[in-house]
C-alpha cells in the first residue's frame, strides 16, 4: 500500500516536472493532471518486455495501451481508413515498403524527436520531415533448415537466382506480399535483384512451385520445416530469425538450427509516428521519444528480433553472435516504392494469385 | 380484389422512409466510391486486363460447382424432409439449418480444423465448405414445395403404371422446379461472392470478386479498382437475379405454410433413411465438434485455459461487441424490413418495384458497403468511423432483405376480411395495423429479428473493415487470433467460434419456435 501510493507521488510529481520543462509541450501538458492513457497501434510482432512502459508511466504519468491487428499491411489500410479519426494515438509498424501510403493519406502529426541525432541517418532521411519517427531495422531473407540440407547432400541457394533451379522445386514457402510486409519486402527484393526481369522470376518460381501463403506467421510456423511440422526448409523470413531459434530453445543450441541466404536480403526500416486525430498530441510526442531512447531500443534486439536505430544502444552478445547483418543488402528508394508498388503488386497478384 | 380498406398513405410514407434510408446508407456510398475515387482510366484499366475476366470466371465456375454439388448433398436429406413424417423430423430440419446462420468464418475455421492438412488451400475445401452452408437453402426451399405434393396423385400415376421416372418427369419436377431454381440462385449468390470461405480455405492463390476487392482495398490500397469490382460484381449479380426472377416467375420464402407431410417412411427405405439422417447430421455436427475440441486444446494438452480467458478484456470486449451490434442491427433491421414489406404488401406496382429492390440490395457486397461507408461518413458530424453502431448500419442493410424475405409471406396470409369486417366496426387504419397486422405478424417479426441477429453475429466482410479495435466483432477477433502464433490463441479462436455457435443455435431455435407460431396463426 505505501510503496504505491509512494508511486502515484512520484508519477505526479514527475509529470509536473515533465510539464514544466518540455516548453514545446507546456500548453498542453498542462491540462494533464488526470492521467492519461496512450493507446499505442501495432502489429503482433511487437512484443516488447511486458513491462517495459513501467519506467515511461512512472516518468510521465501516462498509462501506455498496446493494441495489436494481425499485420502491418493491415495495421496501415485501417489507419489510412480512419485518417483524422484513428484508433489510437501513436502507430509503430509501418515500414519503408508501406510508408508511402500512409504518407500520401496523411496519416501521420510530424514530430522530431528529442533524440533524432542519434538515430541512424538512413533511415531519418526517408522521413525528412519527421512525418514518422525510424524506430527499428531488420532484414528480410532466404532463410534455410540447415540440417535437412545437410541430409540430403544438397547445397541451400545462396542467391535469388539459385532458386529458380529444379533442385530446390517445392522447397520455398513465402508470405504474400499483398497481405505481408515481409512478403512485400521479398517482393522488393527480387525487383531490386533482377530489375525488369523480376517478373520472368516469379514466373519461373511458380512453375518451381513456390508457394505463397497469408502471412508471415503462416509460412514460418505453418510450412517451414525447422519451426513446424510443414514440408518445406525454405521460407522468407528475417535475418535475425536464426538466433530467435537458439534464444527460444530450450536448452540453447551452440549453433542455430537455420540460417541465412545473405545475398537475398532486404532491408526494412519500421517507423512509429502520432496519428492525426490524436487528442493527446503533447504525450504522443513523449511516447515517440521514450520509443527511440535508449532504454526502449535496447529491449529490441532480444524482445522482437530487430536491430536499434539508436545508434547509442547497445546490442547484446548473443544477439551479435548469431545475427546476420549484410553488409550490401538490397534496397530500393522509397519514392520509387511509392510510385510503383501499387502496380507491382498488381502484377505480381497477376503472375501469382489469380 | 375487393376495394382496398387502407389509405395507401401510410405505405407511401413507408415507402418513402425505406427509400431515404437506402439512399443515405447504400446508394450515397456506392456513389462517393465511384464519383470521388474513380476515373475513367480506372475501368479501361481494368476491364482491359485479362486478370480481372480469369477472377469473373473463377467466382462464376467455383458458385456452380459449389451449386450443383450442394443440390446433390442436400437431395436425400431434403426428401426426406419433405416428403416423409417421423420422429426427429423438425429437430433434422433445424440442425441442417445451422449451417446456413453460422458465420462464414467459423465455418472455414471448422473446415480447417476437420480437414486432412493435404486438403488445405484446395478447391474441395472451398466447395465443401459452400455445400456445407448452403444445404439448409435447399432443405427449406425445396423442401417446402415437396411438402405441398398430393401424395394420392402420385400414388393414382403409380396404379395407372407411371414409372417412377415417368411420375418424376410429370408430377414432381414440375412442382418444385421453381423451387429449385430459387434455390439454386440464393445459394449461387451466396457462392459467387464468397470471402471468407475462400480467403481462409482457399489460399492466396484463389480470389473470387468478393475476396480481391478486399485484396485491393485493403492490401494494395488501391481503391479505384476495388471500387471498379464492386461494379462489375453488382452488375453481374443483378443480372443473374434478372434472369432468375423471370426463369422461376413466383417469390420464395424462408417462411412456409408447414402442412404435415402425408407419409411414414416406407420399411424398406428404413435404413436407407436412417442413413441420410445421420450422414447429414454427421456433416453438419462435425465441423461444430471439431471447433470444441480444439477449443480445448493447448498445444498437445487438454485444457481449460482457454476457456478461462473469456473474461479477459479482449475477448470480453468481442463479446460485448458483437451482442451489442446484433441487437442494434436486429432492432434497426426490423423496423426497415417492417416498413419496406408494408410498402410491397400495399402498393401494387411500386410494391413490386421495392419487392425487388430489396433483393437487389442482396447485391451490394459486405465489403462494399463497408468500405464505401467508411468513405463516405468521414467528414465533421457525419463522421461515424469511430460510433460503435457504424457496424451496424451495414449489417442492418445486409440482413434485412432476408427478414423481408419472412415478412412478406406471413403478412400475406391475413385475410382481407378481417380488415373489412374491423373496418365496418370502426377500427380506423393505425388501430387495425396494430390489431390485427402487427400482432397476427408478431412471430414472423420475432423470427425476422432473430435472423437478422444471427446474420449480424456472423457477418465478416464489413466488420474486418469497419470494426475498431477496442470493438472488434467476434468474427474479427476469431480471424485475427487465428493469424497469431500461440497455441492459446488459436484455441482461444476455437472458443470464441464455439461461443458464437452456441448464440447463433439460440437465434436459430428462436427463429424455428417463431416461424411455428407463425404457421399456427397463419392456418387459424
Amino acid at each position: 500500500m505505501k510503496i504505491r501510493s509512494l508511486l502515484i507521488g512520484l508519477a505526479t510529481a514527475s509529470t509536473l516536472l515533465a510539464a514544466c520543462t518540455s516548453d514545446s509541450t507546456n500548453d498542453v501538458a498542462v491540462e494533464t493532471n488526470k492521467p492519461v492513457t496512450l493507446r499505442l497501434l501495432t502489429h503482433e510482432s511487437f512484443t516488447p518486455t511486458e513491462t517495459i512502459f513501467d519506467d515511461f508511466t512512472l516518468q510521465t504519468g501516462i498509462t501506455v495501451e498496446v493494441v495489436r491487428s494481425s499485420d502491418a499491411g493491415t495495421l496501415v489500410t485501417k489507419a489510412v481508413l480512419a485518417s483524422g479519426n484513428p484508433e489510437g494515438d501513436v502507430l509503430w509498424g509501418v515500414d519503408n515498403t508501406l510508408l508511402s501510403r500512409a504518407l500520401d493519406a496523411n496519416v501521420f502529426v510530424p514530430y522530431v524527436t528529442v533524440h533524432r541525432n542519434d538515430l541512424d541517418t538512413v533511415a531519418t532521411a526517408l522521413a525528412p520531415n519527421g512525418e514518422v519517427t525510424p524506430v527499428d531495422s531488420g532484414d528480410v531473407c532466404i532463410n534455410y533448415d540447415k540440417a535437412w540440407f545437410a541430409e540430403r547432400n544438397i547445397t541451400p541457394p545462396l542467391t535469388l537466382q539459385a532458386l529458380t533451379s529444379s533442385t530446390y522445386r517445392n522447397l520455398l514457402v513465402t508470405p504474400n506480399p499483398v497481405s505481408s510486409s515481409p512478403g512485400l519486402a521479398f517482393l522488393l527484393a527480387t525487383i531490386a535483384e533482377f530489375g525488369d526481369g523480376w517478373q520472368q522470376w516469379w514466373e519461373t518460381m511458380r512453375d518451381n512451385n513456390i508457394l505463397v501463403v497469408e502471412s508471415w506467421s503462416d509460412a514460418y510456423y505453418g510450412h517451414f520445416t525447422a519451426a513446424s511440422d510443414g514440408e518445406r526448409p525454405l521460407v522468407v523470413s528475417y535475418a535475425t530469425s536464426p538466433p530467435a531459434e537458439v534464444i527460444f530453445a530450450d536448452p540453447r543450441p551452440t549453433e542455430a538450427p537455420t540460417a541465412v541466404a545473405a545475398l537475398t536480403c532486404f532491408r526494412q526500416y519500421e517507423f512509429a509516428g502520432i496519428l492525426r486525430g490524436s487528442k493527446h498530441l503533447a504525450q504522443a510526442q513523449l511516447l515517440i521519444d521514450f520509443l527511440v531512447s535508449r532504454q526502449f531500443q535496447e529491449d529490441l534486439p532480444l524482445t522482437q528480433f530487430v536491430w536499434p536505430i539508436n545508434n547509442t544502444a547497445s546490442v547484446p552478445k548473443e544477439f551479435l553472435d548469431y545475427a546476420l547483418r549484410p553488409d550490401n543488402p538490397l534496397t530500393i528508394d522509397p519514392t520509387i516504392i511509392a510510385k510503383r508498388r501499387a502496380e507491382w503488386l498488381e502484377q505480381f497478384s497477376d503472375i501469382m494469385l489469380r | 380484389m375487393s376495394e382496398p380498406v387502407w389509405h395507401p398513405a401510410p405505405a407511401r410514407v413507408a415507402l418513402v422512409v425505406v427509400l431515404l434510408w437506402l439512399g443515405v446508407f447504400l446508394v450515397a456510398p456506392v456513389l462517393t466510391m465511384v464519383g470521388g475515387f474513380v476515373a475513367p482510366s480506372d475501368f479501361s484499366r481494368i476491364l482491359t486486363v485479362p486478370s480481372t475476366w480469369r477472377l469473373v470466371w473463377f467466382s462464376l465456375w467455383q458458385s456452380v460447382i459449389s451449386v450443383a454439388v450442394t443440390l446433390v448433398v442436400a437431395a436425400p436429406v431434403t426428401w426426406l424432409i419433405g416428403l416423409h413424417r417421423f420422429r426427429g423430423r423438425r429437430l433434422l430440419r433445424a440442425t441442417t439449418t445451422v449451417g446456413f446462420l453460422l458465420p462464414s468464418v467459423v465455418v472455414a475455421t471448422a473446415f480447417l480444423a476437420v480437414l486432412p492438412r493435404s486438403l488445405h488451400y484446395t478447391m474441395f475445401a472451398v466447395v465443401i465448405a459452400h455445400v456445407y452452408f448452403n444445404i439448409a437453402v435447399v432443405v427449406r426451399v425445396v423442401g417446402a414445395r415437396l411438402e405441398l405434393l398430393d401424395m394420392q396423385l402420385m400414388n393414382a400415376a403409380r396404379t395407372l403404371g407411371a414409372s417412377p421416372t415417368v411420375v418424376w418427369r410429370t408430377i414432381v419436377w414440375p412442382l418444385i422446379r421453381g423451387a429449385t431454381a430459387a434455390a439454386a440462385a440464393v445459394i449461387f449468390l451466396y457462392c459467387f461472392s464468397s470471402f471468407a470461405v475462400v480467403r481462409v480455405l482457399g489460399g492466396p492463390r484463389r480470389s473470387t470478386l468478393e475476396s480481391d476487392i478486399a485484396l485491393r482495398a485493403f492490401g494494395i490500397g488501391d481503391i479505384p479498382a476495388a471500387t471498379v469490382l464492386a461494379l462489375v460484381q453488382l452488375v453481374i449479380v443483378v443480372g443473374v437475379i434478372g434472369v432468375v426472377r423471370r426463369l422461376s416467375g413466383h417469390e420464395h420464402g424462408l417462411s412456409h405454410l408447414a402442412t404435415l407431410p402425408p407419409t411414414a417412411v416406407a420399411h424398406r427405405q428404413r435404413l436407407f433413411a436412417f442413413g441420410v439422417a445421420g450422414v447429414t447430421a454427421a456433416f453438419v455436427l462435425l465441423p461444430i465438434a471439431a471447433l470444441l475440441w480444439r477449443s480445448v486444446q493447448v498445444g498437445d494438452t487438454l485444457s481449460l485455459a482457454a476457456w478461462r480467458t473469456i473474461f479477459d478484456t479482449s475477448l470480453a470486449a468481442s463479446i460485448r461487441a458483437s451482442i451489442r451490434t446484433a441487437l442494434f442491427a436486429g432492432v434497426l433491421g426490423v423496423a426497415l424490413a417492417v416498413l419496406t414489406t408494408l410498402a410491397i404488401v400495399r402498393l401494387n406496382t411500386i410494391g413490386r418495384l421495392v419487392d425487388l429492390l430489396s433483393i437487389v440490395v442482396l447485391a451490394v457486397s459486405p465489403v462494399t458497403l463497408g468500405l464505401g461507408l467508411m468513405l463516405t461518413f468521414d467528414i465533421g458530424w457525419f463522421d461515424w468511423r469511430a460510433k460503435w453502431w457504424f457496424v451496424a448500419l451495414a449489417h442492418t442493410l445486409v440482413a434485412f432483405p432476408l427478414a423481408v424475405r419472412v415478412l412478406v409471406p406471413a403478412w400475406r396470409t391475413t385475410p382481407i376480411g378481417l380488415h373489412q369486417a374491423a373496418a365496418v366496426l370502426g377500427a380506423g387504419e393505425l388501430r387495425r395495423f396494430v390489431d390485427i397486422d402487427l400482432r397476427r405478424m408478431r412471430p414472423a417479426i420475432v423470427a425476422s429479428l432473430g435472423l437478422i441477429i444471427a446474420v449480424s453475429l456472423g457477418e465478416f466482410g464489413a466488420a474486418s473493415l469497419m470494426s475498431r479495435a477496442d470493438g472488434e466483432t467476434m468474427p474479427v477477433m476469431i480471424a485475427r487470433l487465428l493469424s497469431r502464433t500461440g497455441d492459446l490463441m488459436r484455441a482461444q479462436a476455437f472458443v470464441l467460434a464455439s461461443l458464437l455457435v452456441a448464440v447463433c443455435i439460440a437465434a436459430l431455435v428462436l427463429v424455428e419456435s417463431a416461424l411455428g407460431r407463425s404457421d399456427r396463426v397463419a392456418r387459424r
